[in-house]
């Protein structure tokens, strides 16, 4: 035989050969110590490959579904199948929406393990142990029925989410006795502090936005009848305040669908969910009062005050927003520590102005709650194309994003009596390197516009 | 357990790590796989599931990177936002971590389309066959397809490490 080429080594190896090639190979290479050495490379070039590309992942390996997750499924479909099904049209038979369905709480499902699996990281480190706690705070209490959310929004499509959401919330990672930690989860929700039920309120409030957007992304196209009043659903919780986000909403609704789609549109989604969502966070931090309310005993400052006028005048832009964000809104001078790791010398465009105000106006995409940030009257503008939101996050708790077509920073800011403080991390997007800083704010006069 | 149930329990995990793989971007990703299931499912009859499930993962990506860029550029943003947050702990190791996977990122994205599609579908399980099948290739080349690919990842991943070391050692 002669000496195998690099392809029929690979070949070899990845077993791919016919029996009588793979014992012509492995004769040659017996004897043969040229080709021992090519094989000897060829296995660390695999493995090595194998290795980098590991490195890929954010996926934990092994997370499958367990069985009583499908039994989850098909009993919220079966539910739904029995309040339907009489006026259900031919392309929204059950087969059809237990398939989408199946998906979308499938990856909803990955999404929390995900998340879960990342909590319990994050638990080895002790600077990550309040997160944790919130966190598993979080799953624990995901079993709120009684909310004003709930009374609000009388849905049979959102009560299902929810029902599903929280089956596959408490599941654990890994294949453990669900049901026991169900139990004890439960259990446990009832003797925690009712500050960590309302911060594991919020969180959920999130996570739902985000897991919800993934079920009705595809529930909604695959049964248009059902995305319509799961938009009504989720508007009677806007529409209270927002009665502009129904006429938002409308258009991305699929008129006359024949054949069932899906349509991924995170947008649409997230600017229905958000303004509920975000509401709901700071009701629940309100007592389950309406926010207007918790807004009059928030502090005020004078920008405030100016943009809840100009709201009145404005009612697209709805300048208004949780006690949290009217906390938060308004000119900030940061002082942020050197970044770690430095950023060279030729890398000018650091993206974290020195004064930032904070609005309460919203984007034009008015994404999940998000307002926008400017550099603060006076400071140079952002690079043309550069955009900047933030959003409430958590309680007293804030997010920036300021970021151009090919990079980005984020800063997460604690929100003190007239002072922030957090961190910030820069990325690139060619190379997403990380930098990070600390950073501190004071509240300043945000300057007369010229 | 029904054909669906069966086809997702089977091929979601392999087919969103190969996304994600090939993406960088999980929630790309899972969309992606989704989609995927969701046109498996229409479909009466699949004569090898994982090579068609490939496929199909590999042209709706395809689709989708001729969608708007505006659009896509602001949900990378959002995106970032919340990988940003999944970062934030524990700081030390997500920064290595971090680096890391930007030069196997690189490294990744220095290799052929066909080279790394080839790669990562066989890194996923997928057979000389299969391979083959998904990418219009003929069974006899998959291997120095493959052999091709591996070299040049490592030999790509070796030089970024060397200049990050160098880069390092200038600061």
């Amino acid at each position: 035989m002669q000496h195998p080429d690099e392809g029929t080594i690979h070949s070899w190896l990845d077993g791919a050969l016919t029996p009588e090639e793979t014992s012509a190979i492995e004769g040659h290479v017996a004897s043969c110590a040229e080709c021992a050495a090519v094989v000897a490379e060829a296995r660390g070039i695999r493995a090595a490959a194998t290795r980098i590309l590991s490195a890929l992942d954010d996926v934990p390996a092994g997370v499958v579904p367990t069985p009583d997750y499908f039994a989850d499924v098909r009993a919220a479909e079966a539910a739904s199948v029995a309040h339907r099904s009489a006026r259900r049209p031919l392309w929204a038979r059950p087969g059809v929406r237990a398939a989408a369905a199946l998906i979308a709480v499938g990856g909803l499902s990955w999404a929390v393990l995900r998340s879960s699996g990342r909590v319990s990281d994050a638990g080895n480190t002790p600077m990550a142990a309040d997160s944790m706690s919130v966190g598993s705070t979080a799953l624990s209490a995901l079993p709120v029925p009684d909310t004003p959310e709930v009374e609000r929004v009388d849905q049979r499509d959102l009560a299902q989410r929810r029902a599903t959401a929280r089956t596959t919330n408490t599941r654990p990672r890994t294949n453990g006795p669900a049901p026991a930690m169900k139990r004890a989860q439960d259990a446990q929700s009832a003797t925690i502090p009712e500050r960590d039920l309302r911060q594991a309120a919020e969180l959920e409030d999130r996570r739902r936005a985000d897991s919800a957007l993934r079920l009705e992304s595809i529930v909604a196209t695959a049964a248009p009848e059902a995305n319509k009043s799961a938009v009504a659903g989720a508007g009677v919780g806007a529409a209270a305040t927002a009665p502009t986000q129904q006429p938002m909403a409308a258009p991305a609704a699929p008129a006359e669908p024949p054949v069932p789609r899906i349509v991924i549109d995170r947008g649409y989604v997230d600017s229905v969910l958000a303004a509920d969502s975000l509401e709901t966070a700071d009701t629940y931090l309100a007592g389950g009062r309406a926010p207007a309310a918790a807004r009059v005993a928030a502090p005020q400052s004078d920008r405030a005050a100016r943009s809840e006028t100009r709201s009145e005048t404005r009612s697209e832009a709805r300048p208004s927003g949780s006690p949290t964000m009217m906390r938060a809104q308004g000119c900030w001078l940061l002082e942020t520590s050197p970044w770690s790791p430095r950023y060279r010398a030729t890398d000018t465009l650091r993206l974290l102005p020195r004064r930032i105000e904070l609005m309460l106006d919203r984007g034009i995409a008015d994404e999940a709650g998000e307002r926008l940030v400017r550099p603060a009257p006076g400071e140079p503008a952002l690079p043309i194309g550069a955009t900047g939101i933030w959003r409430v996050i958590a309680t007293n708790q804030v997010r920036l994003t300021i970021a151009t077509h090919d990079r980005w920073t984020t800063v997460t800011l604690t929100v003190g009596d007239d002072s922030l403080s957090g961190t910030a991390r820069a990325y690139s997007n060619v190379d997403r390197l990380l930098r990070r800083a600390t950073v501190s704010a004071r509240r300043v006069v945000c300057r007369t516009e010229p | 357990m029904d054909a669906a149930e069966r086809l997702f329990r089977t091929y979601h995990d392999t087919l969103v790590r190969y996304l994600t793989r090939r993406l960088g971007d999980r929630d790309w990703a899972e969309e992606v796989a989704q989609e995927t299931f969701v046109r498996a499912l229409r479909q009466r009859e699949i004569v090898n599931e994982r090579a068609w499930l490939f496929t199909v993962a590999n042209n709706l990506v395809r689709d989708e990177a001729r969608k708007d860029s505006r659009r896509r550029r602001h949900l990378t943003l959002l995106r970032e936002e919340a990988r940003a947050q999944e970062l934030a702990e524990p700081e030390p190791t997500s920064l290595e971590r971090a680096q890391e996977a930007a030069m196997a990122r690189r490294a990744v994205e220095a290799l052929t389309e066909r080279d790394r599609l080839a790669l990562l579908m066989r890194e996923e399980g997928l057979d000389y066959p299969e391979i083959a099948s998904a990418l219009g290739l003929s069974v006899g080349s998959i291997g120095t397809t493959l052999s091709r690919a591996r070299k040049r990842l490592v030999e790509a991943y070796e030089a970024l490490q060397r200049r990050s070391g160098d880069g390092h050692a200038a600061s």
